[in-house]
This record gives structure tokens, sequence and C-alpha cells, in this order.
């Protein structure tokens, strides 16, 4: 065990007392460094040869370039001297690892685990913070890097629940995808089944079925591979499901290792992302070429989170077309629901609206907006801009039977309505009179004489009056 | 079997099933073999194809191409079939960059009326680069855009690794400021697709389009999330 008094040494000979430790996992342990905001990862590695360490600084050199373009990794600064592996990186704050999320304490039950899950943001939240990790992950994806060995332990995100920023903590496990594989790496319950019995590196893939179990933990509380059979047999059997030779716990036919734990999958999962689920779970887990990859859980998760309404009596978020609240059974409140489409200034006349291969107007994203939950549009919906930042741009609010629509970005944007009526949406809120079901209202969020992005509003009363 | 005579064994003798063909032109020269863009243009493809196999088909399918190209000049490294089908070989960075001959190949693969039928939906074509080419490619782009049926193709670009040459691929798009996408915004492109057939030609340019009352909305239940 590592005394309070142990220092390292890093390669430009700065000493660091390291003071609490703040995480162990399954390849090291990090130490906040004491009197500063750094933090040391010691690394356990028994293959410490010169040809180890010179992979880590190039490791942790690609790290470095990455974290200049605003990728939400903890950036390393300096590798530590021999007879210490490891390196020095920035402490994080006012962060805890997503395990805080996915695994609640044990005595908990009923009542007291639906107020525990609340108390960490409740579903919304859940699904925002894993869509921005899976956003984080897209990216790093996208320039044909993979993170190696995501897990609850090494994922960080916001501690309070009024903020959903996520952070990447293990830069030293990121490589790029077809860098020959030098020994398999994952955290026990996130690892694919091609990297538990060693037939396969680290990949693209093996990242995705990492998010897709962290996903389904975090949203459901229960293992989406462990369920009663597993957890009440024998230890051998817990080794075959990571291996992938047993039912995931909501496989469609086979019903064997079903589990009574955990909140009701109706509940937390929207369909399209059950449906994720079953592909990466039920083909995905033999076949890694069926498995969904990251960006398909980043569209997903983003599109269930802005499915979500609040309860105006509990507090609890849910999904939209649950006509009650799950928790206490409250009427879903009264809402603006924001359709956005594409607009085409080379289709005209009423068939301006992009269709979609069926030939209906092409419903790319939609969000809600309740007296409880204003509406803060930004890239992600305005422009399909799937970056890390998410700025903003405009917001609505639903007041009585009106939306109050303002920009938050200086611009100014065009507001119709269906018979020609124009408002400019600005900086000081505009109001609108809504009609159930009508959508006649069109925001323009681009010049009309280029393709651009509009959302139309329209309102559905509560769910009770409508009947 | 061609993708043509797929379709219309699937719709009945006298079905003509609209399909939507996607032209890949997919960047595999050297420069690509560096810091990660080949592995980055591969998952970039894995990602597209799969966001364009999830569309509803009920009415429609999409279907792809890739002309590949690099130190073997230009190829059809697979040729027209429906999305859902599609399973995707991934290449290898090797050579040139001989993005003239892929243009080449492609205007010539759309005009082809045996592969592309009237009413086939109008073509996209997806640029996929670092938008570095090293042959003359702005002739070939210029008979893309003068072809009959080429030059009604929707043009998309995405850009691949951090040093990609966007201007190029702006020029490839043909308007200034136009979109060029992110290689992790691959799955984002089938929202823009237009679903207009060749013989349909674009309806007039026009501003007053708030002619048209909205019509009455479904309630919830088309949202799909």
């Amino acid at each position: 065990m590592v005394t309070e008094s142990r220092s390292v040494v890093d390669q430009q000979g700065v000493r660091y007392t390291l003071g609490k430790e703040l995480g162990r996992g399954g390849q090291g342990v990090v130490f906040a460094v004491s009197r500063c905001k750094l933090a040391v990862k010691l690394i356990w590695d028994s293959d410490q040869t010169p040809a180890r360490r010179e992979r880590l600084r190039n490791q942790l050199t690609l790290v470095k370039r990455l974290e200049l373009r605003d990728l939400p990794i903890a950036a390393p600064l300096e590798m530590l001297r021999p007879p210490d592996f490891g390196y020095v990186m920035e402490l994080i704050t006012g962060m805890q690892p997503l395990s805080s999320l996915c695994y609640p304490p044990a005595e908990l039950t009923g009542e007291s685990l639906l107020a525990w899950y609340q108390e960490g943001g409740g579903l919304r939240r859940r699904l925002r913070l894993l869509g921005r990790i899976a956003s984080a992950l897209a990216v790093l994806h996208g320039h044909g890097l993979v993170y190696g060995d995501p897990s609850p332990h090494n994922l960080f995100v916001s501690a309070s629940v009024d903020a959903d920023e996520v952070r990447l903590l293990d830069a030293d496990n990121v490589r790029y995808t077809s860098a020959p594989h030098e020994g398999v790496l994952y955290t026990p319950g996130y690892g694919a089944p091609e990297l538990v019995s060693g037939c396969s590196g680290v990949n693209t893939l093996t990242d995705a079925h990492a998010l897709a179990v962290m996903a389904f933990q975090t949203l459901a509380l229960v293992h989406p591979l462990i369920g009663d059979l597993v957890a009440d047999g024998e230890p051998e059997l817990e080794g075959q499901a990571m291996a992938g030779r047993l039912p995931w716990i909501e496989h469609e036919t086979e019903a064997r290792n079903r589990s009574q734990c955990g909140l009701p999958r109706e509940v937390v999962l929207s369909q399209r992302l059950m449906d994720l689920c079953q592909q990466c779970f039920a083909k995905g887990l033999q076949d890694a070429t069926k498995r969904p990859g990251v960006s398909r859980w980043v569209e997903r998760l983003h599109q269930a989170s802005d499915a979500c309404l609040s309860c105006p009596a509990c507090g609890w978020t849910y999904y939209v077309k649950d006509t009650t609240c799950p928790r206490c059974a409250a009427p879903r409140p009264a809402l603006i629901l924001a359709r956005i489409h594409l607009w085409d200034p080379q289709l005209g006349d009423g068939g301006d609206l992009l269709q979609g291969p069926a030939g209906k107007p092409r419903t790319i994203g939609f969000a809600v907006a309740t007296a409880r939950d204003p509406l803060l549009l930004g890239p992600r919906l305005l422009d399909g801009r799937h970056g890390l930042q998410e700025t903003p741009r405009i917001a609505i609010e639903l007041a009585g039977c009106r939306a109050s629509v303002r920009a938050l970005d200086g611009c100014s944007y065009e507001l119709r309505a269906g018979q020609g009526e124009l408002h400019r949406v600005e900086s000081e809120p505009v109001l609108l009179s809504l009609s159930p079901s009508q959508a006649e209202w069109r925001l323009h969020v681009g010049p009309r004489d280029k393709q651009h992005r509009i959302v139309r509003f329209e309102l559905l009363r509560e769910a009770s009056d409508a009947g | 079997m061609n993708v043509v005579e797929l379709f219309r064994k699937e719709a009945g003798d006298e079905g003509k099933e609209l399909f939507l063909p996607v032209i890949l032109l997919v960047d595999a020269s050297g420069s690509m073999a560096t810091a990660g863009k080949i592995d980055s243009l591969n998952q970039a493809v894995a990602e597209m194809v799969a966001a364009f196999a999830e569309e509803d088909r009920s009415h429609a399918v999409i279907a792809v191409a890739v002309i590949g190209f690099g130190g073997g000049g230009a190829n059809l490294h697979q040729p027209l079939v429906p999305a859902h089908e599609m399973s995707w070989q991934v290449l290898a960075a090797v050579g040139n960059t001989p993005l003239g001959a892929a243009l080449n190949l492609a205007t010539k693969l759309m005009e082809d009326q045996t592969q592309l039928p009237s009413y086939a939906c109008r073509p996209a074509v997806v640029l996929m680069s670092d938008g570095q080419p090293n042959d003359e490619w702005e002739m070939p782009l210029d008979h893309l855009h003068r072809s009959p049926r080429a030059s009604k193709a929707e043009r998309f670009a995405l850009a691949i690794g951090d040093d990609a040459d966007c201007e190029m691929l702006q020029r490839f798009l043909g308007q200034p400021g136009a979109r060029v996408f992110r290689a992790h915004e691959a799955h984002q492109i089938k929202h823009f697709f237009r679903w207009v057939t060749m013989t349909v030609t674009t309806r007039s340019r026009s501003i007053n389009s708030n002619l048209l009352a909205s019509p009455q909305l479904p309630a919830l239940e088309d949202l799909d999330y």
C-alpha cells in the first residue's frame, strides 16, 4: 500500500507528493498531488521495458494533441521517471465517476431506489450524460482512434446534477484503431466477448460494446448480461456470460437469464434504444460486425433525452409518449412539441420541407418544452452539427397556451405563420398563440435562399384533457 | 443481377421500386495511411451505410456503390447494392490520389440508364477524402457538372483527418461556404437526401411557400425516439 508521504519524480525532475487516492481500476491507481491541482496516475505494469515506456510516451503525445481540440480528456502533462511508471495529469474537480450513477447502494429498494435515481438527475440527465460520453467516443473514433477501456470508473461526469459535463480520464489507453494489439486490457464487465476470449484487440466496436453496457446499466440499474441465472449461480456462469455464451437479460426469445433487478425497461429505455440493445446484446454479442457503432448511440441517446419531460407533481423525468408519470401517475402536462425539418428553397410551395423515403415531410428531430422544462435548441438540432460543445441558440418556453421564443445568440430569426404573418425572433421574447395539434408557426434558422432547418411548434394539452 | 433487376424482381413485373443511389467516392491513397485517417474513413463508411440501412424501406430504399481511388487508380470497389444488404470490406491506403479518374467513373455510372433508370431518385455523391488529390480533377468535375443526369446529383463532402483541405472539398461541392461534414457526422448525411426522381424537375424556386395551410398533424404516434 502506498503511504501518505510517498513521492514520485517526473522526467523534468519535478517531485510530487502523493495525497489522497482518487480512483483505482484494473490498470492503475490515481492520486491527487498534495497542495496543487494535479493528479498522478501510477500504472501497474510489470513490463517496464524501454519499448513499453516509449509506447506510453507516444500515447501521451497523441492525447496532448487531441486535448488541444477540446476533446474532454484529462490532459496528461509529463511522464514519471523510473522506477515509477505513469504520468502527471491535470486534476479534474467537481466531477465523479459514472459509477456513482449506475451502482445504487445495495440497501436501496423500491421507493428509496427511485429517490436515489432521481437525486442523480433521473432519466433525462442520465440520457444526456450518456449522449455526451457517446459523442466524445464518436469524435475519437472519427479521428481513427479508440479509447480502449471505457468503464464507469474512468468516465467522469459533473458531480452537480445541474451540470452535464463529461471527462474521459484514461489518456494512456487511447490508440489508433489499426495499431497492432499489445496485450488485451479491459475492465471486467465491460470487455466485449472477443476481448474476454482473447480473439481480438481493442477497436471501435469493443468501445461500442462497453458503451452499450454502461448505457443499459446507467439507465436500468442492472448489467445487461447478468440475469438471475448468473447472479444466483456458480461463479463460472459469470465468465460464460461475459464471454457472450449466455443470452442477455432481455433476449427476445431466450428467457433463461432474465433479471428481476433494475428499473422497468419500458420506463427507462425508448423503443429505439431498446432496438439498439437488442442488436448489440443479441446478434452483436458474438458477431461484432452486427454491433451498432458508437455514432448510432449518440443519435439515439440524444433523441431520447430530447423526448423527455418532467412531471410537475413529483419531478420524475419520463418519455413524452407516456400519458401519465410512471412514478406518481399524474397526467402528462401540457407541452410544446418542436419538430425540426429541413427547408429546401429549391422545393417550392408546400413541398418546401424535405421528404423522407415514404414521401412525408421528414421530421429530423424533435424536442419538448413544458411549463417547467424550457427548451434550449443548439447546433445539434438546429444544424445537425454533432460536436462536443452545445451552445444554446434559441430558447422556447411554454406559458399557458402560448410559446415564448427568443434568440440567445444575438441573431435574428424569421418566424412565419401559415397566413404569412411574420415576426423576427431576437433577444426579446416573441409570444405565439398556439392551437392544439396545429403547427402553423415556422421558425427559420437560416437565410431563406439557402437550405436550412426550420422548427415547427405544436401545442399538446394536458394528457387527461386530450382524452 | 444488378440493383435494378433486383428491385424489379422484388416489386413484381410492373413494380418500379423507388431507390436512391448513393455513390461513395472513397479516398484510399497513401496520404490516408497517416494519423489514423484510413481507420477514420472505414469507420465513417460503416456508420453511414448502417444509418442508410436503418431507413424506412416500405416505400423506397437507399442503394450504395463505392468507388475507391488510390494506388491502383479508380475502381468500382462495390457495385450498387441495397444498403441493408451491403457488408463493408475495409480499404487499405496506398499510392497516389486519382480523384479525376474517380469522378469520371462516377459520371459514367450515373449516365448509364441500365444502372440508374429514370425512375430512380436523384443520386447522391459523397466524397470522403483528406482533400489532397494529385491528378487533374477539375476537368472531370466540370464534366460531371455538365452531364445531363450526373449534374442532377446531390453532392456531399466528408473531410477525413485534421489536415483535410476543406477548400478543395468545397470546390467539389460547388458552393463557397457549403457545409463540409466531419467524419463523426457521417450518419447525418441521410437527413439531407431529397428523394425526388430523375424525371421530376425541381419545382420552381419559390419564396412564398406559406400559401398552403399546415395540415393537421398526428399527435405523437409518428415520433421516433
